[in-house]
């Protein structure tokens, strides 16, 4: 098909696309150059040279270390929150009558169309209705609501290849749930589990709005960062954008292997490994 | 109900059930509920916020003092002299507001929210719109262009790298922005706007090419051939074939991206600077941490809250789309 295309309309895509990615990567770029320049204040522009200053004062800083640590912390619980609950809408929704599965969802999919500085304020009262106080944990509470949603919505896409009829045939010849979903959920679920881990790790890694209001007193390295930016060091800055990208870079690698794996265990049957 | 029990047996059925009732009601309906409820009760709340905010810069100064003192270069110390008069600055703003805050009690929340925040929700809003818009131009083409790579097997590559500025953040990103226009710092007005637009943009273009993506993976190859057969010119081929099949994929990229750039906190603070306060996000983050004015933060949210789910409907209106369709294969097209 390819080659009856339109040579013009191929090259307008063609050139749409290097921009689109110029467009993504080119800021990315420019800071990691940022990162690694001589002078303590790269913005000014006078450093020229190579320096490993703003990772020097990155590893310095007790708070960003810590930070670092803390957002990790915060992106793996979400992941290991975000997944069982994600997991466990799409299993309950395809199973629901129409009507009572339309009001269920729209429920579950509530956060998404909502921005995480609001849904981060309301569990923020509402928690401290209940005597808990702003921190990590909550900090995972306040992203758990929009990445189980985005969760959820993968899964579910990915159901939609999985004939139902399947396990209900497998049930009849006396099969029991346990292995029914050992034997026919997981291996069709498991590359979209991978995605879906990575997108919530992703999601959270990188979160400020929703972390800033939950946090209280703690700190992830992102907030930490905000709450530096009118006279912070941008070389601090620019240093830590290159760790967190680094994190991603991991995560996005380990994911890739995973899925790679699973999606060789899945039944060839399936068509196509769709997000 | 009982499908579920019947499918997936008791055990499994009941676990499967908690968690969805504990994220549906505790993560989801309750908090909102809570919220809209918070934006009018009279209630004087604390703001606990703002002592925890300056113990934390106290710790924060200490930290610093410390290590001025085992620091001996003199470009770090410079460095670090900064950011202890920048620390020591917002301490005392801050210690100002810890002092009893003013009470209005007569005035209800919603009062003073109509009178002062409308006009700030409207630009945010419009703001929101128009960055929505923008991406969903930019992105069509991209997620097309994905499709027809997928032959190439470099499909999950390409989208996965597309993910790796995700975990950066908005801020992070943002701050990428600001080095790369703006390298001295200083950004006269017009720039500002059109960098918070450009930034606002780009960090959500991966939740718009995604669904845009999956949608147009699902159409089926054999009808563009058809049609190209046919004889349709490629414009034709998108307007009618395409373009209908990617409606869902269109909405919620719209819906996600538009929640995303209303409610930016990080886009605006790092691209206007600490003075963001024509900027409704920013305000709502500043009633929570600094004037521990929750009353009037929650009826901001809320109306946020609000104005985000109806346009959520009115896009799904807008593709002839119910909700389910986001998720399901539609039967033909309308």
């Amino acid at each position: 098909m390819a080659e009856t295309r339109p040579r013009i309309a191929r090259l307008i895509l063609n050139l749409h696309v290097s921009l689109f990615v110029l467009y993504l990567f080119l800021p990315l770029v420019v800071t990691a150059i940022a990162a690694v320049r001589v002078s303590p204040d790269p913005s000014t522009g006078d450093g020229k040279g190579f320096s490993l200053h703003g990772f020097a004062a990155l590893f310095a800083d007790d708070r960003l270390i810590g930070g670092l640590v803390a957002s990790l912390a915060v992106a793996v619980a979400v992941v290991a929150v975000s997944l069982p609950l994600g997991l466990a809408g799409a299993l309950v929704l395809r199973r629901l009558s129409r009507r009572t599965a339309a009001a269920l969802f729209a429920l579950l999919i509530v956060p998404l169309a909502l921005p995480g500085l609001a849904t981060a304020l309301a569990t923020l009262l509402f928690w401290r209705d209940l005597g808990a106080d702003g921190g990590l944990a909550l900090a995972v509470v306040a992203r758990t609501g929009w990445t189980a949603a985005l969760v959820m919505l993968l899964f579910l896409v990915r159901l939609q290849s999985l004939d139902p009829t399947l396990e209900d045939a497998a049930i009849d010849l006396g099969a029991s749930p346990v292995l029914v979903a050992r034997r026919i959920l997981a291996p069709h679920l498991a590359p979209t589990a991978v995605t879906a881990a990575v997108v919530a790790f992703l999601a959270a890694l990188g979160d400020h709005d929703s972390a800033v209001l939950a946090l209280g007193r703690a700190a992830t390295a992102v907030t930490e960062i905000g709450a530096r930016l009118g006279g912070g060091t941008p070389a601090l800055a620019a240093a830590l954008a290159v760790a967190l990208a680094a994190a991603a870079l991991v995560a996005v690698a380990l994911g890739l292997l995973a899925r790679r794996r699973t999606t060789a265990a899945a039944p060839a049957s399936t068509e196509r490994s769709g997000f | 109900m009982a499908e579920v029990f019947r499918t997936y047996g008791l055990r499994l059925g009941a676990v499967l059930w908690l968690l969805v009732a504990i994220w549906g009601i505790g993560l989801v309906a309750a908090p909102l509920v809570d919220l809209a409820v918070s934006s009018v009760a009279s209630g004087e709340r604390s703001s606990i916020d703002t002592i925890a905010e300056l113990a934390r810069l106290r710790d924060d100064l200490r930290s610093v003092r410390r290590t001025w003192e085992s620091t001996a270069e003199v470009e770090r110390r410079a460095d670090l002299d900064r950011r202890i008069r920048l620390l020591t600055d917002r301490a005392r703003r801050l210690e100002a507001r810890v002092a009893p805050p003013e009470t209005e009690p007569e005035i209800g929340h919603w009062a003073r929210f109509t009178d002062t925040e409308i006009p700030t929700l409207a630009t945010a809003l419009g703001r929101a719109l128009l960055a929505t818009a923008v991406s969903l131009v930019l992105c069509y083409p991209v997620a097309w262009a994905a499709v027809l790579a997928s032959r190439r097997r470099h499909l999950t590559l390409v989208l996965f790298a597309l993910a790796v500025p995700v975990g950066l953040g908005e801020l992070l990103r943002a701050v990428a922005w600001r080095t790369t226009f703006a390298p001295a710092g200083d950004l006269a007005d017009p720039i500002v706007s059109v960098m918070v637009a450009a930034a606002a943009i780009q960090v959500h273009l991966l939740f718009m090419v995604v669904p845009i993506h999956a949608a147009l993976a699902r159409v089926d190859r054999r009808l563009i051939e058809a049609a190209r057969d046919l004889g349709a010119s490629t414009l034709r081929i998108h307007a009618r074939i395409l373009l209908p099949h990617a409606a869902p994929g269109l909405a919620l990229g719209s819906i996600l991206t538009f929640a995303l750039a209303a409610g930016s906190l990080a886009v605006p603070r790092v691209v206007s600077g600490e003075h963001g306060a024509r900027w409704f996000a920013p305000s709502i983050a500043r009633h929570v941490s600094e004037t521990g004015d929750l009353g009037l933060a929650a009826a901001e949210a809320t109306a946020l809250t609000v104005a985000c789910l109806v346009l959520a409907v009115a896009a799904l209106r807008l593709f002839r789309l119910r909700l389910r369709d986001l998720v399901e294969r539609r039967r033909g097209h309308g």
